[in-house]
């Protein structure tokens, strides 16, 4: 098969890149596939890309280089294909509609995947009718505003499947965005298998990884572990990541008096190596749209202490198999079942195995597998229909030649 | 015929051993060139321009750097990491990209009891992605363990390495610029934090009252810890050396508090890490907080 991907920007850091440069890898053993970034700010991906996959560029923010689109004059003129329902439509203009019009008109690939609404929009529009058009949801349903999806309500109707990556996500696709034709299944972000040892458990350190932002709630954590700290206070909390509540986060720590036992790490990249020096990990948020992190920390052997919230975390952890879930929101529920991992090593290491296990579910190869599955459904559709579309063609061909034909006999009589 | 890949980046694993020397992954050789005996590991010294050579050892599926921790190989400082291949055309240095780091061993509680000189090597990723290892060679050490603030107390407990002192050392602040002001702490002795660190040195709790501080400090100035062992006269830094974060300034925030100055009003007071991790405290103004 010919596949290819398109996504907004492949150069750069982000869990729909990630996911997209790992499933294309797997995907590259058996099919020829291809990426097509939309933009290109700089001269290498930072993730490193497999060489078999041809990375084409659409648009270069470069300056300086010989065919460098900075300041081109279609670039500030407002995209019209693109929808501006979408929140990247500020960073998309005429110039990125006609580059990636012509890139899917011109495409010869027998699977097209889009890898966010924008994108997918203009992959129904514009894509060849041949090919099998699939969108990807990276975020959710429920994450995008209601005009972004009474617009996706039309446009999706054109694609061949939309998938998400929680069975959640596509249960609400389902029920609130129906697309009469266009099956929504759930096929989840892939995570390869860590380089380094997994995690032993005997490590006092618990490990969180992801913005600094409100929704991923810190400042819970940072209370739960306070009660972790009053009964066991050479177990240390490492945060990483980056963003805007840093100076909000100190300021909880200093206040609560735990500056020696809750670190804020900054970024990290790549995580598996910060990972495997914990031997819990932590995810206290409201929201998460998939978990990548949860399996990340799985994967490395550690047991994942997480939030039961929507839509990933309840679909990745088994409750007291692999993980504990906790009530969104609840300090003390956290804090519980925080000290029952910290207080029990062999559990840790027990829990961690168990994760490990259930986490290779997520490995590329498997899930570039269900994608395989997909597109070879979709395609073997698609091509009954094209062939059903071409027997309606030829014969109407045949039917107007029989008339021809007997007009012309006609006349010789 | 060398065609340099430049976008190409050479990106290296490392793994710190119990042992506490560093392992490097070398990638495997650019277009063009290859690995030739005067081939190797290059550690370059940020400022001074030092180089330290560690040949690839080539035999097995990836070449290998071995970088053995030992007193004297990279002095103290910020070290970024090349790897040398060889080509038709001469030597070709590439700067290393910084890949995973296995940094277990660094984690406390430590193996391995320290002893002096302490050498500590922690690989790390600078802020453009690059290999570096930071690096710390001390003659004498006081490693510090947890740092306490309350609004009156200001109290570091830590362990002071080197042997046979019948008593804790001496514990002071002293004022950075220029000035010989030195402030002591009232010192008690702690047990060693695991068995295996008894007789490797000296556990300590250093306190002082913030008014102290307030009595002779001025806005602006840092005031740094020392300690001093029993009966010698060279003074030690008290620092965090002893894991694997090679940067604590902005990971690890402490309190701070506002002391009455007598006859120069209020001032903020707060303990941080510098930038070569030694603990250290901060007066400022209060004005405009």
């Amino acid at each position: 098969m010919r596949i290819s991907f398109l996504i907004h920007n492949a150069y750069g850091i982000g869990g729909t890149i990630r996911t997209t440069v790992n499933l294309a890898q797997a995907l590259a053993d058996r099919h020829e596939v291809e990426i097509a970034s939309v933009f290109r700010h700089r001269a290498a991906p930072t993730f490193s890309i497999d060489p078999r996959i041809r990375l084409v560029p659409l648009v270069d923010l470069r300056p300086g280089v010989p065919r460098s689109d900075l300041g081109h004059p279609l670039s500030g003129v407002p995209a019209k294909a693109f929808p501006r329902e979408e929140s990247r439509y500020r960073q998309y203009s005429a110039l990125t509609d006609s580059r990636v019009r012509s890139w899917l008109e011109s495409s010869r690939a027998d699977v097209l995947v889009g890898t966010r609404p924008g994108l997918n929009v203009l992959l129904a529009r514009y894509a060849p009718g041949g090919a099998v058009k699939i969108a990807q949801e990276h975020l959710t349903h429920d994450s995008h505003s209601p005009a972004l999806r009474t617009r996706l309500r039309t446009e999706y109707r054109r694609l061949d499947a939309l998938t998400t990556v929680t069975d959640e996500d596509a249960a609400a696709y389902r029920r609130r965005l129906p697309l009469p034709g266009v099956p929504v299944l759930a096929v989840p972000d892939s995570v390869p298998e860590p380089v380094l040892r997994p995690a032993d458990g005997s490590a006092k350190v618990v490990v969180a990884a992801g913005r600094l932002a409100p929704v991923k709630r810190y400042d819970l954590l940072i209370d739960a572990f306070e009660q972790v700290v009053r009964l066991h206070p050479d177990w240390t909390l490492r945060i990483y990541g980056e963003g805007g509540l840093r100076a909000t986060l100190q300021e909880r720590i200093r206040r609560l008096g735990l500056h020696n036992n809750v670190l804020l790490m900054g970024p990290a990249a790549p995580m598996e190596a910060e990972w495997v020096k914990g031997s819990i990990a932590a995810s206290s948020s409201n929201l998460e749209s998939f978990g990548v992190s949860i399996i990340e920390a799985m994967r490395c052997g550690l047991p994942v202490v997480s939030t039961a919230c929507p839509c990933g975390p309840p679909e990745i952890i088994r409750d007291g198999v692999d993980g504990r879930l906790v009530e969104p929101g609840s300090v003390d529920g956290f804090a519980a079942a925080l000290l029952d991992l910290v207080g029990n090593e062999e559990m840790r290491a027990r829990m961690g195995r168990r994760g490990r296990e259930a986490a290779a579910r997520f490995d590329p190869q498997c899930v570039a597998a269900r994608y395989e599955e997909l597109f070879a459904r979709l395609l073997r559709a698609q091509q009954g229909c094209t062939v059903l579309r071409r027997l309606r063609r030829t014969g109407t061909r045949a039917a107007a030649a029989l008339r021809q034909a007997s007009s012309h006999e006609g006349s010789v009589r | 015929m060398i065609s340099q890949r430049t976008t190409d980046l050479l990106v290296a694993d490392c793994w710190v051993e119990r042992s506490g020397e560093v392992r490097v992954r070398v990638p495997l050789p650019p277009l063009g060139t290859g690995y030739e005996d005067s081939s190797g590991l290059l550690a370059r010294e940020r400022g001074t321009g030092a180089e330290v050579r560690v040949p690839f050892d080539t035999s097995g599926a990836q070449a290998r750097a071995l970088l053995v921790r030992e007193p004297g190989l990279l002095p103290e400082g910020r070290w970024d990491l090349y790897a040398e291949y060889g080509s038709e055309t001469g030597p070709v240095l590439r700067r290393l990209r910084a890949g995973l780091r296995d940094l277990r061993a660094l984690l406390p509680p430590l193996a391995a009891p320290p002893r002096l000189p302490v050498v500590s090597w922690v690989p790390y990723r600078t802020s453009g992605g690059w290999l570096a290892l930071r690096t710390w060679e001390r003659y004498g050490h006081a490693e510090v363990q947890s740092v306490h603030v309350s609004r009156d107390e200001f109290a570091v407990e830590g362990w002071l390495l080197g042997q046979g002192r019948p008593a804790p050392p001496a514990v002071e602040l002293r004022c950075r610029r220029g000035c010989d002001r030195a402030l002591p702490t009232v010192v008690s002795a702690r047990p060693a934090p695991s068995p295996a660190w008894e007789g490797t040195g000296q556990g300590f709790r250093s306190s002082l009252l913030w008014t102290d501080l307030a009595e002779i400090a001025s806005e602006g100035e840092v005031w740094d810890l020392y300690a001093l062992p029993y009966g010698a006269t060279e003074a030690v830094r008290v620092a965090r050396l002893l894991d694997d974060i090679p940067d604590k300034k902005d990971v690890y925030s402490f309190p701070d508090t506002h002391v009455w100055a007598p006859g120069r009003g209020p001032l903020r007071i707060r303990p941080y890490y510098t930038q070569a991790n030694g603990l250290s405290v901060k007066a400022e103004s209060l004005e405009g907080i």
